[in-house]
This record gives structure tokens, sequence and C-alpha cells, in this order.
């Protein structure tokens, strides 16, 4: 198929495909705190290490320091991961590595 | 933690505001806050901070866990830094399916003094629910935080469990009597109306 008269083949006017696109991102994510203040997360995708997962390749959740854990979802997850590594880090600097470095929670 | 995240992202967001608008004219977001004014026309500085107001992180999280006094906190923060407390009901969820789960949730009248595996079967119930939406898979991982311990973390038969009992008992059904009644009612009325 060629573009017609004045369309550029490479036009700028296509939207940038998102990660969203391929189904990932766009999912649930779950938190309900119980009555001893346990907290139940749900989410439809595993808990994983770095950057990839076993199964899936999207992080969906991942502890961020001591016992805060983030999940998250959207369109365009892409700046999700820094924004995880740098709060960690940051806190890391304010409270120290040691205290709150609780690497064996990641799976 | 909250202001940490918070901080995160609005570093982010001003990076990615940078790099989508003033990255073309090679300046960075503290130069164009310094000088923008005198470099640009005023329809120019204003056309340009124009789109960085526009600019937003399409993504949303849900940051939880435990402060010094072991309180547990839920904490939505937006792709635009906003962040909203869920301390109270207890709850929240994210993504395309969160109308979904949160409607279940609210249903279920969940709340802080909802005991454990409760609150772990509406967390599961809503989450179920929410596979209607849009980019919602099946596969569904639950996580427990329990305050100064590792967090729980459980087989698939678990799940599988959870997903019959609610199949068989809890999920949703339409009543396919219910539905010819209404059908005979909307004939005869309609018939009435001829």
């Amino acid at each position: 198929m060629t573009p017609g008269r004045g369309v550029s083949r490479y036009s700028t006017t296509m939207r940038h495909p998102r990660p969203a696109d391929w189904g990932f991102g766009v999912t649930v994510c779950v938190v309900a705190i119980s009555t001893d203040d346990e907290i139940v997360a749900v989410s439809d995708q595993m808990l994983t290490v770095g950057d990839f997962g076993q199964d899936d390749m999207m992080i969906k959740m991942d502890f961020v320091f001591a016992e805060w854990a983030v999940m998250f979802a959207g369109d365009d997850i892409t700046p999700c991961l820094p924004i995880i590594a740098d709060a960690r880090k940051t806190m890391e600097q304010l409270v120290g590595g040691e205290k709150g470095s609780l690497t064996h929670w990641r799976t | 933690m909250k202001s940490v995240f918070k901080a995160a992202i609005q570093r982010q967001l001003k990076q990615r505001a940078a790099d989508d608008v003033l990255a073309p004219f090679g300046i960075t977001m503290d130069e164009f806050l310094a000088k923008g004014r005198k470099q640009f026309t005023i329809s120019m500085f204003q056309s340009l901070c124009e789109r960085i107001i526009a600019t937003e992180l399409k993504c949303d999280f849900l940051l939880f866990g435990y402060d010094n006094d072991r309180n547990p906190h839920i904490v939505h923060l937006t792709g635009n830094g906003a962040d909203y407390v869920y301390d109270k009901p207890g709850f929240w969820a994210i993504g395309s399916g969160a109308y979904s789960a949160l409607s279940m949730l609210f249903f279920r009248q969940q709340n802080v003094l909802t005991e454990l595996p409760e609150t772990f079967y509406h967390a599961c119930e809503a989450k179920f629910m929410a596979e209607s939406a849009i980019g919602v898979g099946k596969a569904t991982f639950p996580y427990v935080l329990i305050p100064g311990q590792d967090p729980l973390r459980f087989d698939p038969g678990l799940i599988f469990q959870v997903r019959a009992a609610w199949e068989i008992k809890a999920k949703p059904k339409m009543p396919t009597e219910i539905l010819k009644v209404i059908a005979s009612t909307l004939h005869k009325n309609r018939t009435h109306r001829n």
C-alpha cells in the first residue's frame, strides 16, 4: 500500500506505540488492610527480580524500602522502575542502606 | 516514605517534561525556569509552559507498608505527583480493572476491622471481578505483609481453591427466569401501545 499524495511515508502523525498496546501495564493491583494490620496485596503479575520476571516480562510489585512495597499500573509504565529506584536510593541515603535493605523480600 | 516517593515521581515528571518539550532547544528545565522568559517571545514562552504543565506520566502507583509505629498505610500516587491516602477505608485498587475491583470491595464492605481470611478473599474476589477489564490477566498473585515479618507468599493451589469457590458460590450470575418475565412485560407494554 502506497501513501497518498502529500502524505509522507514516514508520517510523524502516527502515534508512538506504548507498552499498553502490547497488553503491558494496563492491569489491576488491589491492596487491603485487615483487622490485625496485615496488608493483603493481589495483582495479576508476579513479583519479580530486577528488571525481568520468570514468566511475565513486566514487574507489577516491588519492595521499595524496609516494610514498604509498591505496585504500579498504567498506559506507560516505562518511568516506574526509575522512580522506584530513585525513591529507594533516597531512602537509603536518609536512613542508611543496612537498616532498610530487605533484599530477601524480593523474590 | 510517601513524600520521598512523591518527590521521585516529580523528578521523573520534570525530566519527562524537559525531554519532551525542551530537548529541541537544548536547555534544561532549570535553565528554562531561570532564563526562559527572556530567551523566548511571550507567546512562545506561554506555549512551552502550557505543554510542560500538560505533561504527565501515564502510570499510577499503589504504595503500601508500615510506618515506624507499625501502622499500615495505603497511598495512591498518580502520574502527576498527586497523592491520595486510603488508610480509611483501608483498601484501594489501581489499573484498568480498578473500577470493578473497587465496586466489589465496597459491596463487601471491606474495612480495617475485617479479619485476615475475609480480607484475603475480598482482595482475590476483587481481582477476579476485575478480569472483565481490558488487559487484566487471569493469573493471580497474592502477598500478605505482616508488620515486622517477611511477606507471605502462596502457592497456586490456594488461589485455585479460592477461584473455584468463588465461581461456584459467589460469582454474580444473571437469573435467567427474570429475563422471560422482563421480555413478556416488554412485549405486553409494546402491544398495549399499538
